[in-house]
């Protein structure tokens, strides 16, 4: 169901606005929009500036430990490090107390906030220290292995050239289509040098040219100057290894590489003695300083008079009561939480929070994956819930699978109890693998007929294999059923949010398709003639209604709800494909010789259909959910609750909302 | 005769639908991936788009069905 939502506004003086905020963002249940004008007073009254409640220095301190943090990549710490929780019982009201580092720092002052920022700048210096080591070791390591490389394509040609005390060398590595400038390069260093040089170049992988310009030492930056602007890939060797010969230079520059990798293990082993002593205050303090930020951004929205500050948002009715007990704990009565009433037109404006039980809340992300139904329409949740495992069981459909997949839900689980996507799925696996065992016995299937043939296993309701028809009129059935309930929804929708164009044309859309039903059940002699008769009265009155209340789309809406209801066929045709590749892999094996090959065989045909059967149930069944039976009844264009919530109370941190959160 | 035409039947409503829904399908998912790599939160949307198709093969196979079982 959605959660009744209240309009309230807390007003507080001036004074306490910074810990009216915290109090707020501390509770972490108010949805905040901008502050209007309550009837009555104008909106002059509340149009006073707050720039005193915003501390420019928070900004600042933000960008020192943000770029600190990126240095020393504290961004991995994780917040269940730095916060705990526990449950305190008071009033009545059931309360989360965050302790742990990140809590004893979110309740400090300004000023003692921002001592803890400063008392880091040593810390900040000792990083840029080793950052601007390792960029520069890297750069090294960069040079050599491009020496290297060149030196690699060069070697067989530069092995045979003597080396001459007092010449040195630079390397250029250039695109293959530009080859003949090393000619006017040779020309240039020739004349510069008087003859006393040499140019030695060889191909460097399919498309690179690499060349090593051997001249006298005191040339070099003539030459330097000479290359300049060519657009060429210098590779000049480290001030170590100039002049060395070049038999040597190639141990060389390995003994070379191998002390600048250790080097840049001692800066990072550096950077990890740093990251483990200061690590966690810094990933905290980045966290509460991004706090003090969003507050000051958030009190752009409010309302302020000369004494008087006003923060309007939306609240869920059952946790007002929630804010005004954290509000007199930290600001005593000072601060009153008024509760404006909702207004009619306010109702479109209202966020929406969908409150369900554990095993509908596991279903609320899929509900409301397409869009969120808006405020004071009817929750799709409870009906996806019961309907979606249901139709994913009955279109897979047997027991060894569904066993299967909850032998690896449970593995899962097991093995990755934290991560999100799997507490997510968990639920919802869980009862569509419960489905499909039931399913399963109703059709008498445990891996395709291996049942019927090991335990002599025989269906309950009927066998799919045979009953081809019975099983499409049952998902028919169930078409009919799931649509009709669909549009008899859509007009209960239309109802509560009072449109009454949209009631009238969705009550006309109902009594179309119902009577074409009822006429084509007149037809087939399943009632009396009289009725379809009767029905198809109805049906046309009510058609012209509906051309009156939708226009021309109307009758097009009528076909289009038939469409839907044979899309159900799906049902009948995912499981009878299901079932029959099932056959195939018991069919295979017999085929193969040796019991090792034929249970070989068996298992990867099997596990095949379980994942194709399992993937396609899944995505068929939402699809039925979203297309054909959502589009009928959800209002859609509901805009999410937000609250304004602190790091404390987020659930990344590991710590939920005071109860449980939305 | 009669048995054969109904055979190529059922096989020409579920084949011709078949490739309408592929067809389809293949155009929406490239403009859908497209669309969902610029703008993730339109992934509910595309994935609606992505689906609608599908209704063709399932009504030729309903018409399949019928000519085989009637």
């Amino acid at each position: 169901m959605l959660a009744r939502m209240q309009r309230i506004d807390v007003v507080a003086p001036r004074t306490l606005v910074g810990r009216t905020m915290r109090a707020i963002h501390r509770a972490g249940v108010v949805h905040l929009v901008p502050f209007e004008s309550p009837r009555g007073i104008g909106p002059a009254t509340f149009s006073e500036s707050l720039d005193e409640a915003r501390d420019p220095r928070y900004d600042a301190a933000y960008q020192f430990i943000a770029e600190l943090d990126g240095q020393l990549g504290t961004a991995g710490v994780r917040q269940v490090e730095l916060l705990s929780g526990r449950r305190s019982r008071e009033r009545g009201l059931d309360r989360l107390i965050a302790t742990g580092p990140l809590a004893e720092l979110w309740e400090l002052d300004t000023p003692v906030l921002l001592d803890r920022v400063d008392h880091l700048g040593p810390i900040r210096a000792e990083a840029a220290r080793l950052t601007e080591a390792r960029v520069r070791v890297h750069g090294e390591i960069a040079r050599v292995d491009s020496y290297r490389t060149l030196f690699a394509g060069l070697s067989p040609v530069l092995a045979r050239l003597p080396s001459v005390r007092g010449y040195g060398s630079t390397g250029v590595v250039m695109d293959a289509r530009y080859r003949s400038v090393l000619g006017a390069i040779r020309t240039e260093l020739e004349r510069m040098t008087g003859g006393r040089c040499e140019v030695v170049s060889s191909d460097i992988g399919l498309d690179r040219v690499g060349a090593v310009l051997i001249y006298p030492v005191r040339h070099a930056a003539e030459v330097r100057g000479l290359l300049g602007g060519r657009d060429l890939e210098e590779v000049s060797l480290p001030e170590e290894l100039v002049g060395v010969p070049f038999e040597q230079l190639g141990p060389r520059l390995a003994e070379r590489r191998d002390r600048l990798v250790a080097e840049l293990h001692r800066i990072n082993a550096e950077f990890a003695v740093l990251r483990a002593r200061h690590g966690k205050e810094i990933e905290a303090l980045r966290l509460v300083l991004a706090d003090r930020i969003a507050e000051a951004r958030a009190l752009e929205s409010a309302g302020a008079s000369d004494h008087l500050v006003v923060l309007s948002g939306w609240v869920p009715d059952r946790r007002v009561g929630e804010l005004r007990e954290a509000l007199a704990r930290d600001l005593g009565t000072a601060v009153v939480v008024i509760e404006r009433g909702l207004m009619r037109e306010e109702r479109s404006d209202a966020p929406v929070a969908l409150e369900n039980g554990p095993l509908f809340r596991a279903f609320e992300p899929l509900a409301s994956f397409v869009t969120v139904p808006r405020y004071g329409s009817i929750d799709p949740t409870p009906l996806l819930a019961l309907a979606l495992p249901a139709f994913i069981g009955m279109m897979v459909g047997d027991i060894g699978y569904g066993l299967v997949l909850l032998a690896l839900l449970v593995a899962v689980r097991w093995r990755w109890p934290a991560v999100p996507l799997v507490r997510t799925i968990w639920p919802i696996g869980v009862v569509a693998a419960i489905a499909t065992i039931g399913f399963g016995f109703l059709f008498g299937e445990l891996f395709g007929d291996v049942g019927d043939r090991l335990f002599g296993l025989q269906p309950l309701w009927f066998d799919r294999r045979e009953a081809i028809g019975e099983l499409l009129v049952l998902a028919i059935a169930i078409g009919i059923g799931q649509v009709g309930l669909g549009l008899v929804l859509g007009v209960v929708n239309a109802a509560l949010l009072r449109h009454r164009r949209e009631l009238a044309g969705r009550a006309a859309l109902l009594v179309c398709v119902s009577a074409v039903f009822v006429a084509l059940a007149a037809l087939f002699r399943f009632i009396p003639a009289e009725a379809g008769v009767v029905a198809l009265t109805a049906g046309a009155i009510a058609l012209v209604l509906l051309v009156l209340a939708v226009g021309v789309a109307g009758p097009i809406e009528v076909v289009g709800a038939l469409g839907n209801v044979l899309s159900y066929a799906r049902l009948m045709a995912i499981g009878l494909a299901s079932v029959m590749l099932g056959l195939v892999a018991t069919r295979l094996s017999g085929l193969v010789e040796g019991a090792l090959a034929g249970v070989l065989v068996a298992g990867v045909v099997h596990a095949l259909n379980f994942a194709l059967g399992f993937f396609d149930a899944s995505v068929q069944g939402i699809r039925l959910h979203y297309v054909e039976f959502f589009s009928k009844f959800v209002e859609p264009g509901g805009v999410p609750y937000a609250p304004f919530v602190s790091v404390l109370g987020h659930p990344a941190g590991g710590v939920a909302g005071p109860t449980g959160g939305t | 005769m009669d048995e054969g035409l109904r055979f190529l039947a059922a096989a020409l409503a579920v084949g011709l639908g078949a490739i309408g829904t592929g067809v389809a399908q293949a155009r929406i998912g490239s403009a859908g991936a497209g669309a969902v790599a610029e703008k993730p939160e339109v992934m509910g949307s595309i994935f609606i788009l992505t689906a609608l198709p599908e209704t063709m093969v399932i009504l030729g196979f309903v018409i399949a069905a019928i000519i085989l079982f009637q």
